[in-house]
């Protein structure tokens, strides 16, 4: 075999050879030729350098590790620690809308956090609830339906975020906060109609923050029934210790979502 | 408890079973969507739809690759439709990937642009050799796992990587080799 084909064969094994992925009889053939031709021990010279460098680039995040290298920089803990939380969210939230049967129906107040369209609906009521002192969206006296549609169409439905797994853990956490503090225990009682004291509606740029501090005076007034807008503005049945839109039956949550795609489009 | 164990509870619909397996590969597969799509928003997104996905179909999960292979699979596919829908793979001209002329002033410096000048090698790789690289040197899986995660074969696998290293020497090589004589010719 002449020299440049010998070479030609050689240098195609050379990045395995780098690599150690060779097997014994080819990676002990290249290195008998390595001996004796310097232009291929330069470009196998290369090779493990730029092998070298894929190692370093890789094991750039250290401890950290596992896959975090390439300069990946690291989300930090705290982002870690909400992760599987924020999955366990959307997975329960596309399940309901999906009427997965293994998706439970979640608990506790956390159950603002895995229905989207809820947590909307959530934003919208207490926003009508406050613009218009407290008119429930199931409870609407005859001849107000209009001026309820007029407050709903002058939000901005592309505000208020489609998918709750669009929530940062930051605004998950403050919303979540804001309802535990706004939605104490609720009487387990179906539809009330209610008149709290006037507060401005708050302006809608974020609408699950705005929700639920409009749901904190709200709650806070302590007028009508005892200050508790959720219940009063979606009532149902109340099951274990849920509160607020979750207590619909599936009858009144399909009217709830009906109405809410209407205003959509 | 290893991953089978988990899985097998979390089929039955053990919650806490696959979270415990999310909080497990959450890391490598946030870096492998961030590196596929550098965007760290993207990467957020792709990496819980993974994770999603994982749950909705771990019926379908036969262990012949080990579970992490199976996300990989699963996060590759979401960058790549991702990519298609939206133009945000890193698409580096390979012809911009150009030596440092001027010489490094510390030896902290040289080693990022080194580093620099790899990634955005990697990145300008075509598409199946840079995942195959991203498999073996990122994330160190066999190449049995890899074909796995990229539907081939495994001697496809290693020819993908054989050519990447090549395309990558002949790129990043040519640069270091700048980067290294204007050094030499500063000191």
């Amino acid at each position: 075999m002449s020299t440049n084909r010998l070479c030609d064969e050689i240098r195609d094994l050379l990045a395995e050879h780098a690599t150690g992925e060779l097997d014994a009889p080819r990676a002990a053939r290249v290195e008998e030729h390595l001996a004796t031709c310097a232009a291929c021990r330069a470009e196998a010279a290369n090779y493990r350098d730029v092998v070298a460098l894929l190692a370093e680039d890789a094991g750039g995040a250290g401890a950290a590790g596992e896959g975090m290298g390439g300069g990946i920089p690291d989300p930090g803990a705290r982002y870690w620690d909400r992760f599987a939380g924020r999955v366990r969210t959307r997975i329960v939230a596309e399940g309901m809308r999906a009427g997965d049967a293994r998706v439970r129906r979640p608990r506790g107040l956390r159950a603002w956090l895995v229905a989207p369209r809820l947590a909307l609906a959530a934003a919208v009521l207490l926003l009508a609830f406050l613009g218009l002192r407290g008119a429930s969206f199931f409870g609407v006296p005859d001849g107000d339906d209009e001026t309820l549609s007029a407050a709903l169409a002058s939000l901005d439905p592309a505000q208020i975020p489609d998918e709750v797994g669009q929530l940062s853990p930051d605004e998950a956490d403050r919303f979540e906060d804001e309802l535990l503090a706004a939605a104490p225990a609720a009487p387990k009682k179906a539809r009330a109609t209610q008149t709290p004291a006037p507060t401005p509606a708050p302006k809608a740029t974020h609408a699950p923050a705005s929700a639920t501090s409009g749901a904190a005076k709200g709650a806070a007034s302590g007028d009508g029934d005892g200050g508790d807008a959720f219940d009063a503005a979606a009532p149902g049945e109340l099951q274990d210790d849920i509160t607020g839109l979750d207590d619909l039956s599936p009858e009144e949550l399909d009217q709830l979502l009906e109405r809410l795609d209407a205003m959509k489009t | 408890m290893d991953d089978a164990d988990l899985i097998e509870r979390a089929r039955g619909g053990d919650a806490r079973a696959f979270e415990e397996l999310v909080r497990r590969h959450q890391r490598p597969v946030y870096g492998l969507a961030m590196r596929m799509l550098r965007d760290p928003d993207d990467a957020d997104d792709i990496a819980q739809k993974t994770f999603v996905r994982a749950w909705n179909h771990l019926k379908e999960f036969e262990g012949r690759a080990s579970l992490r292979t199976w996300l990989f699979r699963i996060c590759m596919n979401l960058c790549r439709n991702h990519h298609r829908d939206h133009r945000r793979f890193v698409d580096v001209d390979p012809e911009s990937v150009e030596p440092a002329e001027e010489a490094a002033g510390s030896e902290r410096l040289e080693r990022e642009q080194r580093l620099e000048l790899l990634r955005e090698a990697v990145a300008a790789l075509p598409e199946k050799q840079r995942m195959t690289v991203e498999l073996r040197v990122y994330q160190g899986l066999p190449f049995k796992e890899i074909a796995e995660a990229l539907s081939t074969t495994e001697n496809a696998a290693k020819v993908n990587f054989h050519y990447a290293v090549k395309s990558l020497k002949a790129k990043v090589g040519d640069a270091l080799g700048a980067l290294d004589a204007a050094r030499r010719g500063v000191t």
